[in-house]
């Protein structure tokens, strides 16, 4: 079975995020970009699956700056290929990347996509749906457990509550990953370093279709604070530095 | 066109409530539109259609009674290629977020997610929360037809509550190929505390540090007479039984 995981960057939101000039765009200057934690979720779901049933495990990105490191950081982790694809824009929609990734993993003839569940940056929708719109292929998001079930996979997702549902889908399928079985393994940087002296990123040029609908953003802001949290009434600090 | 479709939300027998929430949004927005409010009511028991009194109509397929992203996807789809309502509204809810960017991508509509205001004056104007909630994010989707996901808690339910007997249309679910099949449903254990029944919670997360000082939390929610809630990690780390102890109702 070949599993592909594409790989996004989003803003890290321990920064400030600031809007830029035009009050549409966020201020890129200072931007510190991270692997999108749902991504790295799903990666690890997909190594969980080739820790068991043997899968072939895809490591997939835009070609952007800093993203050989997350590419390396996934070989590190057990991947047993990473793909940088180039020729399209990592800064298009979610919904205009669907194609692109779909395109790609009907090249890379994946038998399951595994994308983040969201992202937090995706307006115009989660990836998961695009990829398998494109693909013609069923998709199912928030999913918390994938596992090899005959031809196909069997999958729990999660709904409000703590209820779940157990499905069984055939593949190709595209599954968006809520959260890995376990905390998503760690790579050292030692062992990074080391496979980035060895390992080589393959390449993969991808033309983007035709955009497709789209949505505008007219303004960016930060909301409105409200009051905030009070303390308590009689809070007192006690103990030492009261 | 000028209509409005809110897509109606069971799980187990019963409307999320949401799905009064969508209903409560579809309200003010038809209001603006002009055009009338509908109620896409997929799979499950269809007397609940009874329950749905703010829309004016609700339109029944009974695509199944559990929910499948194959087969719900298929019926939400036929119905907005044949009556191509202005706009089509959705939780951002598990079942939400698979059927509207699923139904975008295929009907290749535009769709604005993780939204907490919508209105109409010539064209929409969604208001959406990126960003971990850092950024309001004002998108604009056109005259329509066009699709919106709307966050929990963004409208008052109770405004979208009117029993009453809205005709109802029942249009045949389209035949899907059976690539997901539904196995079962699981409900949650009894016997954790029901967060949602508490007046006060000490709500934890990350920053507690490791599971020894959770004992901090657990002496001071004692005090209180209230019960320790937490975020996902530390759940997911099984620091404390999920998932009733679980602080977020959504996704984000």
């Amino acid at each position: 079975m070949i599993i592909v995981v594409p790989l996004n960057l989003v803003p890290d939101l321990v920064e400030d995020l600031e809007v830029d000039g035009s009050g549409a765009a966020l201020e890129t200057d200072g931007l510190k970009f991270k692997l999108n934690e749902f991504d790295d979720h799903a990666l690890e779901e997909a190594l969980l699956i080739k820790d068991s049933d043997q899968a072939q495990v895809l490591a997939l990105a835009l070609d952007t700056e800093n993203i050989d490191k997350v590419l390396f950081t996934a070989l590190a982790k057990g991947a047993d290929r990473a793909v940088k694809i180039t020729g399209a824009d990592a800064a298009a929609s979610s919904r205009a990347l669907g194609s692109v990734f779909a395109e790609a993993a009907r090249q890379l003839d994946a038998d399951l996509v595994l994308t983040g569940v969201q992202s937090v940056a995706d307006l115009e929708g989660q990836l998961g749906p695009a990829v398998a719109a494109a693909l013609q292929a069923p998709f199912i998001g928030v999913v918390t457990n994938i596992t090899v079930a005959g031809a196909g996979v069997a999958v729990r997702k999660e709904y409000a509550s703590g209820i779940t549902a157990d499905f069984e889908m055939d593949l190709p399928a595209v599954i968006g990953v809520q959260a890995a079985r376990q905390t998503p393994r760690y790579a050292p940087v030692s062992k990074v370093r080391q496979i980035q002296d060895s390992a080589t990123l393959e390449e993969l040029s991808i033309t983007p279709g035709a955009g497709g609908a789209q949505v505008s953003i007219s303004a960016m802001a930060h909301p409105e604070r409200g009051e905030g949290a009070k303390n308590a009434v009689g809070y007192r600090r006690t103990g030492a530095g009261a | 066109m000028g209509d409005v479709y809110i897509v109606a939300e069971q799980l187990a027998g019963a409307l999320s409530d949401d799905t009064f929430e969508l209903l409560a949004h579809g309200k003010a927005l038809a209001g603006q539109t002009g055009g009338n409010l509908t109620a896409v009511l997929l799979g499950g028991d269809p007397a609940l259609a009874g329950q749905l009194g703010a829309a004016s109509k609700v339109i029944t397929v009974d695509c199944g009674a559990d929910f499948n992203p194959e087969s719900y996807g298929a019926a939400l789809q036929a119905v907005v290629s044949a009556d191509s309502p202005q706009v089509v509204m959705l939780s951002n809810s598990a079942m939400g977020m698979d059927l509207a960017a699923s139904l975008a991508a295929q009907a290749d509509l535009p769709l604005a997610a993780y939204c907490h205001s919508i209105d109409y004056a010539g064209g929409f104007t969604a208001v959406s929360q990126l960003y971990g909630g850092k950024l309001d994010i004002t998108a604009q989707l056109g005259d329509g037809p066009c699709v919106v996901t709307m966050l929990a808690g963004s409208a008052s339910a109770d405004a979208g509550r009117a029993t009453g007997s809205p005709p109802t249309e029942a249009v045949a679910a389209p035949a899907v190929a059976g690539k997901i099949r539904f196995k079962q449903l699981n409900m949650p254990e009894a016997g954790d505390v029901d967060i949602t029944n508490k007046d006060i919670l000490v709500a934890i997360g990350r920053g507690i540090g490791s599971k020894d000082d959770i004992e901090v939390a657990e002496e001071l929610a004692e005090a209180l007479n209230a019960a320790v809630a937490a975020s996902r990690p530390i759940i997911d780390a099984g620091w404390l039984p999920g998932p009733g102890r679980w602080a977020n109702r959504g996704l984000r």
